[in-house]
């Protein structure tokens, strides 16, 4: 008998790990949280005299980073710890498998999680955008569609931080440290701009190390492309594509190495 | 003896724990062989770092010093746990995948195909009593129910039949019978024996000295984090480690004499002990067959009748708590 591969244990892990989120209420009450958010827009782009369909496009696709963001840091924050302090991980442990393996198939189950999320609330906000929007195949634009991906990409990279800090911190924790990315990575050239103002070089020193060392999320917020209908750039797109793959990878490879230091 | 598959040498292993994670030694220098085909039973009281040491052979914990192999292999390679089958002391399981799809899951874990978990599946619960065959008529066929609706001894029986599932060369079982009522005890015991007939090397851990005195062909004890004891159950009975007055008493039963005279008689007959009262009269042991003789002739003496002498067999449970005590 060998040990299974890479593929064959992320396949059954993710697809135990998809079905116990699944199940979780939690869940669903973020994507409740989503849908009404879109509701809002649909309300909102009904008391609007000029282009409703805008206020439509920047709440959807503010629900959608939204309900990505606080899946992968609330349902994922608990993934890993759930496993341990239910101790369900010693029997899949005990099995010829890495930790890596282990923590690679929680990651892959999360992922598809955020997808299911995502094209549900993709085909809600679609279907809102097209029964308000007159004009709905020219707001079709390929940088709406690109971001909608970023916001599903954006999912994925917090999930990776999610996992990460969840190697050796407790839930909780793990929740307010993503939060705190998620909220200081979307807002990295606010700091950049305070850290220049700045008069204390202390204080600039450490702004500038803040916004070097965290993840820019900036690089997956297309909305203000979408709003003033800008082109994609190849350049912009395949940058941010990049950015989030190797972001999420380096954070998996780092929880990697901590996971297998993780006293059972 | 055959050539070991579990071998533990000089291993010591350690917790940080508190707010300063200040090291606690939990074992201390243990050794021990398990050769292949035979069941090995693993005595300890709660505590004493049974669990500890398990989790060492299937590889969830790395000691601090010494090594642990698994077929010749560092237990800690995921090579050495293709060789296992391991049932966690409480069966934790995710409660939302029916029996089958926790099977299908840990199946695929161990490195089976699906279409030999498929084939595996039906033999399997029905190896632990779980098959179609041994569900009553009218209730839902345990692989198609969800864990959380299983007893206890179904999940017990769920966790030894993923532990089989892919045919491992060694199942260690940790407390395979706790919250099992006499029947589900008895069953499991003889899964054992089926198991160790096939071949199967078993290392089981237990508090419950007559489950591994039933069915192991060796024992070790461990107290405290160091084992005290380990061979043969026969060589371990025998042993100095078992003080005389255990290792050779004989019972006798009597009637016919009131019950002041009965007790009066530790002070009278010469290394007798009085025992207790029974429903057909009263107990009392000697240590050796002079001490018998003098014991027969007063008894005799006294007009009293003799119902029984039998020769008391040291039990593990002696051994345990000599060692206990230590």
């Amino acid at each position: 008998m060998t040990p299974p591969s890479w593929l064959q244990s992320t396949r059954a892990i993710s697809r135990v790990t998809f079905f116990e989120i699944i199940r979780d209420k939690v869940l669903y009450n973020i994507v409740f949280f989503a849908l009404m958010i879109l509701g809002m827009g649909f309300l909102a782009a009904q008391m609007t005299y000029a282009h409703p369909e805008r206020i439509i496009v920047d709440f959807g696709i503010a629900a959608l980073s939204i309900s990505c963001a606080v899946i992968a840091a609330l349902t994922g924050s608990s993934l890993l710890n759930r496993e341990f302090e239910r101790r369900t991980a010693y029997v899949a442990l005990s099995h010829p498998i890495s930790r890596g393996q282990f923590l690679l198939g929680k990651y892959a189950g999360l992922a598809w999680v955020l997808a299911v999320n995502w094209l549900l609330l993709v085909s809600a906000f679609l279907f809102i955008l097209n029964f308000t929007a007159d004009n709905f195949y020219e707001i079709l634009t390929p940088i709406l569609g690109w971001a909608l991906v970023f916001a599903l990409l954006q999912g994925l990279v917090l999930a990776s931080i999610t996992l990460f800090f969840s190697t050796f911190c407790t839930s909780s924790l793990t929740f307010m440290f993503t939060v705190g990315i998620y909220l200081i990575g979307n807002n990295i050239s606010e700091i950049r701009l305070l850290a220049a103002h700045s008069k204390a070089p202390a204080l600039n020193t450490a702004l500038n190390s803040l916004s070097s060392i965290l993840p820019n999320l900036e690089h997956f917020n297309l909305g203000s492309s979408v709003t003033y209908g800008l082109p994609p750039s190849p350049g912009l797109i395949s940058a941010g594509l990049f950015y989030g793959c190797i972001v999420s990878v380096i954070f998996l490879f780092l929880a990697g190495l901590l996971i297998r230091t993780k006293e059972v | 003896m055959s050539m070991p598959v579990i071998e533990v040498e000089k291993v010591d292993q350690a917790f940080r724990t508190g707010f300063w994670l200040k090291k606690s030694k939990i074992l201390h220098q243990v050794d021990l062989q398990v050769p292949r085909g035979e069941i090995f039973g693993f005595l300890g009281a709660n505590g004493a770092g049974k669990t500890t040491l398990i989790h060492l052979i299937v590889g969830l914990r790395k000691p601090v010093s010494g090594s642990v192999r698994i077929g010749g292999k560092d237990a800690a390679l995921p090579e050495a746990r293709t060789l296992i089958g391991y049932l966690p002391e409480r069966p934790y399981f995710h409660e939302h995948l029916t029996g089958e799809g926790m099977l299908r899951y840990f199946g695929a874990l161990s490195g089976l195909r699906p279409a030999e978990i498929s084939e595996r599946i039906a033999p399997v619960l029905e190896e632990v009593g779980l098959g179609p065959n041994s569900t009553r008529a009218g209730t839902k066929i345990p692989r198609y129910l969800e864990l959380k609706r299983y007893s206890k001894g179904m999940l017990q029986r769920i966790g030894i039949a993923q532990a089989l599932l892919h045919d491992p060369e060694i199942l260690v079982l940790d407390e395979p019978m706790s919250g099992l009522d006499p029947m589900g005890r008895k069953e499991i015991r003889e899964l054992i024996l089926r198991l160790s007939k096939r071949g199967k090397t078993i290392f089981f851990s237990s508090h419950v000295i007559p489950d591994v005195e039933a069915i192991c062909t060796r024992v070790g004890l461990i107290e405290k984090g160091r084992i005290v004891g380990c061979g043969s159950i026969s060589d371990l009975l025998t042993s100095k480690h078992i003080s005389n007055a255990k290792t050779s008493r004989i019972e006798i039963a009597f009637a016919g004499l009131p019950d002041d005279q009965a007790r009066s008689l530790t002070s009278k007959i010469p290394e007798f002990n009085f025992d207790r009262k029974i429903p057909e009269g009263f107990t009392g042991t000697v240590t050796d067959s002079a001490a018998l003789q003098s014991a027969i002739r007063a008894l005799i003496n006294l007009r009293a009748e003799i119902l029984w002498i039998t020769p008391v067999r040291p039990s593990l449970e002696d051994l345990f708590q000599k060692e206990g005590a230590l």
